[in-house]
């Protein structure tokens, strides 16, 4: 198999200065057309010939696109904000810090200069098997080669699996969702704007595509509503090495506690499906309760609920359920500590 | 466009994955242009043939007087088989082109049980047909082809005798009957083979089951695409005619079981479809319409 | 001798260097320093019988010290510069147009390039040694695992060495460090993998591979060394280049083992993946020396 690697591949470079020339250039290239933010994930894939797209067009001169302004009482957020930007904004910090920490628990410091928050959520999956550019079903083809009786899959999905098993690897989605932010999505018909859970979809809505955008779309800004500032955070990512590693799980939870009580609560996770999870069923069942061991416990159960292994990833349902758990009622200490 | 959309295997090969999914519209179309054709055939050209129909050999009045008022044409399992295979195939062909023309849903659970469902059925219909049916009344025989040979000649102007009433199925049944079988046995065989590489209750996911090279899988999707988009076709021409106002009463017949007297002895041919002095009442449950043999 | 009088030259064919000994088998330090030795005494010999040639009395009246070669308890000397100028006058093997027979024939055609420029130790390290030369590292580790996300911190990390005489204490301290991150890098990471249907390799891409990140290494990370001079080697000193990528590897898993028990897993490396599914169902998950998932 002769694959040039490594080699930058011929494509027509387009560097647009506004929003509007770059919705031209996307409305007329459409499917041949490659939107670049940070270029992170796009020159891996360029340089292994396995997405070949005709046209590249950059945004990284799209001034508008970029910077983090105060909005309707919360934050609006450019698509292509590093994620350096967004960790160490102030406003951040002190209002959404759950999206700090789950912006800082992506990659290594030096990806998160060049990556963009939009390319962090909007970013394809990490599968290997698809990476690899064989033909699977979400390359257009007709197998899923990481779910069979041999296939090396630790890293894929326990729930949501329709014939593709990939998971989203985002760390900033899920604490996006846990925020309520709201997706403003740029479309030829006009702009739109979807809540951050409806932005992901899964292979059995559509097995090529990790989220609403088609050919022409353009993700423009990420909104973060005033209502979940502030709130009760909890984020953790778990992942085999502290740094520059994607996660076999992170979960992301708000809530509003009063006299002791969840009042409020949005809880997501992310890495067992092929979108990130919004745990609305866990949600429901946890209000009005204690955020304790005992409704964590409870909760964890009722999240694991339908998630099915595969060959070696069966960590991944314990594993979800002590991270929900967590997520509601904290981290317990350990007895000898 | 291509036929077949091809890829680059795990080993490079170039393989076979599926179809080219534009030819839907290619079947979708071709069958509505048939029926356009055929319904503006039927309406202005096929009139001065249907004139010479009156030629053919009248039925006896005493063989008039021993058919019932009802004539059973399709027992209760039949009928029965029918409905499932068509909402089966109804739920197939949906759950697989829908997603397809955009309409997005998870549809591969849906598509595999209607698949589960059409399977038992069409297994249903081999015993049932083979055993307790008149096996040989579906096929084309000699009468058939000798009948189209006249039809043909006089429809083109030349001199033919008059084709005889048909059997229990016109020929177009019959031919109709053949074009699905093959189209289902062929989806129903790849789609069987494909149920390995999803997930259902019966076995394991495992696409490297039956040790099929991927070249292989491919040829059996763009079969299974194939036979899937001429089904589409197929369907439309099949839904057409049940719906013409003159085949109606086949139609009702496949509803509720019997045609009339009149139509019978119109259309039918009593010597080659015989139907005995004690056939049921019209629609009835449970029927006893094993067919008399010739 | 000072530093500032000395010229270093790396190995460079072009200026009739001799070859020198791979840097391997964790044999390096050992085999160089005797080989360096055996040289400067061949030097020092040489120097001393110029000394006494010129100066009159036995070679072994006089030391070497203080860039001079010199009488001991005072007396006539000569500066090193002079000794060589001698060296260059007497000839033979004094400037090197007279070889030792017993030495590589590598050795013989850079020395005799070299001939003549001066005085020119020349010599083949023919020390005793009794058996093979080997370092060890003992290595300690501490690990902290959360048995709800089967992560785990090592939080102490101490590796031993016996290492012979420690010629340079910061080189040693980075080589026993940074191989022990190696080993440690075998255990809590570092694979390849291969899709066992097609053969092909799935781990592309470096970060598949995982080698450790500076936030990996042990919280606190000591080395120290027993400082014997072995006896085997005039210079005492023995090479450590790999042994501590097994202690390191090896203290890991043992302590995890430690706080897991030894039905948790046999193989590395060892991640979460491992730990929770092995404690989720009370039994060893992954079946042993499975290693690349």
């Amino acid at each position: 198999m002769a694959v040039i690697r490594d080699v930058m591949p011929a494509f027509e470079l387009f560097q647009p200065a506004t929003i509007d020339d770059t919705m031209r250039l996307l409305g007329q290239y459409r499917e041949d057309a490659w939107v670049m933010a940070g270029g992170l994930d796009t020159f891996d894939w360029l340089k292994d010939r396995i997405k070949r797209p005709k046209v590249v067009v950059d945004l990284s001169q799209v001034k508008e696109l970029s910077g983090i302004r105060e909005a309707g009482g919360g934050l609006e957020i450019g698509a292509t904000t590093t994620l350096t930007e967004v960790v160490r904004h102030p406003i951040v910090r002190e209002k959404y810090s759950i999206l700090s920490t789950g912006a800082e628990a992506a990659a290594s410091p030096q990806i998160r200069n060049q990556g963009t928050i939009g390319g962090n959520v909007s970013q394809d999956t990490r599968c290997w098997y698809y990476r690899a550019g064989w033909p699977c079903y979400r390359a257009g083809g007709n197998t899923c080669f990481a779910d069979t009786p041999t296939a090396i899959n630790r890293e894929h999905a326990i729930l949501g699996a329709d014939r593709c098993v990939a998971v989203n690897p985002s760390d900033s989605a899920p604490a996006l969702i846990a925020l309520d932010a709201k997706f403003v999505v740029r479309t030829p018909k006009g702009e739109r704007v979807v809540d951050a859970e409806d932005y992901f979809i899964g292979p059995g809505t559509d097995i090529t595509r990790m989220n609403i955008l088609r050919p022409g779309d353009l993700l423009t800004a990420i909104r973060l509503p005033a209502d979940w500032a502030g709130t009760k955070f909890y984020f953790e990512k778990v992942r085999d090495r502290n740094v520059w590693d994607f996660p076999l799980m992170n979960v992301a939870s708000a809530m509003v506690i009063t006299d002791g009580k969840i009042e409020r609560i949005r809880l997501a996770l992310n890495a067992a499906a092929a979108r990130p999870l919004r745990l609305a069923a866990v949600e429901d069942a946890v209000r009005g309760k204690e955020p304790n061991a005992a409704t964590g416990e409870m909760a964890g159960r009722l999240a694991v609920q339908g998630a099915r292994a595969l060959r070696f990833n069966a960590y991944k349902i314990p594993l979800m359920r002590n991270l929900v758990k967590r997520a509601i009622g904290g981290v317990e200490k350990a007895a000898w500590a | 466009m291509g036929l077949i959309e091809w890829a680059t295997s795990p080993w490079g090969r170039e393989v076979p994955i599926h179809i080219a999914f534009g030819l839907l519209w290619v079947s979708a179309i071709g069958g509505l242009l048939f029926l356009v054709v055929h319904a503006i055939y039927v309406g202005y050209w096929a009139k001065s043939a249907e004139a010479h129909a009156g030629e053919a050999v009248g039925a006896s009045s005493g063989i008039a007087a021993r058919v019932p008022e009802r004539v059973a044409r399709h027992s209760f399992g039949a009928r029965l088989f029918h409905a499932v295979m068509a909402l089966a195939m109804f739920a197939l062909l949906f759950t697989a082109f829908l997603p397809k023309v955009g309409v997005r849903f998870a549809w591969v659970t849906y598509h595999w049980i209607a698949g589960v469902v059409l399977t038992i059925s069409v297994i249903y219909h081999l015993f049932h047909a083979t055993f307790w049916l008149d096996f040989w009344s579906i096929w084309p025989d000699r009468v058939d082809i000798e009948d189209a040979a006249r039809r043909f000649r006089r429809a083109v102007g030349q001199a033919a005798p008059a084709p005889r009433k048909f059997a229990k199925y016109p020929l177009e049944n019959k031919l109709y009957h053949l074009a699905i079988l093959c189209a289902g046995l062929a989806v129903i065989g790849t789609g069987v083979l494909m149920m390995s590489r999803v997930r259902t209750p019966f076995l394991a996911r495992d696409p490297y089951l039956f040790g099929f090279s991927d070249t292989t899988w491919g040829w059996m999707y763009v079969l299974h695409g194939l036979t899937g988009i001429a089904l589409v076709a197929l369907i439309i021409a099949h839904v057409y005619f049940a719906l013409r106002p003159e085949k109606l009463f086949i139609t009702n017949s496949m509803i509720f079981g019997s045609i009339s007297r009149e139509k019978y002895l119109e259309h039918h041919d009593p010597e080659r479809w015989p139907v005995g002095e004690r056939a049921p009442e019209a629609g009835a449950a449970g029927s006893k319409s094993r067919e008399v043999p010739a | 001798m000072p530093w500032e009088k000395c010229e270093i030259t790396w190995g460079n064919s072009a200026r009739n260097l001799p070859w020198a000994c791979p840097s391997g088998g964790s044999q390096t330090t050992h085999a160089m320093t005797r080989a360096a030795h055996a040289v400067a005494m061949d030097a020092r010999k040489k120097l001393q019988e110029i000394a006494a040639k010129d100066l009159g009395g036995k070679p072994e009246d006089y030391e070497v010290a203080n860039e001079r070669v010199f009488r001991r308890g005072g007396g006539p000397g000569m500066s090193l510069a002079q000794a060589a100028k001698r060296a260059i006058q007497l000839g033979g093997t004094y400037d090197g147009h007279e070889l030792p027979k017993d030495i590589n024939k590598f050795t013989v055609a850079s020395a005799t390039a070299l001939s003549g420029q001066g005085l020119l130790a020349v010599a083949k390290d023919s020390y005793p040694r009794d058996g093979v030369t080997h370092s060890y590292v003992a290595t300690f580790a501490e690990v902290e695992v959360d048995l709800e996300t089967g992560q785990y911190r090592i939080v102490d990390f101490l590796a031993y060495a016996d290492v012979g005489t420690v010629i340079h204490p910061n080189a040693l301290g980075g080589q026993i460090l940074g191989r022990s991150i190696l080993g440690i890098g075998h255990a809590i990471g570092q694979k390849w993998v291969y899709d066992q249907h097609y053969g092909l390799p799935l781990a592309k891409r470096f970060h598949h591979t995982k080698p450790p990140t500076i936030l990996d290494v042990p919280q606190n990370m000591q080395w120290a060394a027993v400082g014997i001079p072995d006896p085997e080697t005039p210079i005492g000193a023995r090479g450590i280049g790999e042994p501590p990528v097994g202690g390191g590897c090896a203290a890991i898993l043992n302590a995890l083992s430690d706080a897991l028990g030894d039905e948790v897993f046999r193989r590395a490396p060892v991640n979460a993946d491992t730990i929770l599914a092995s404690l989720e169902a009370g039994r060893p998950m992954q079946e042993p020396l499975t290693a690349h998932i």
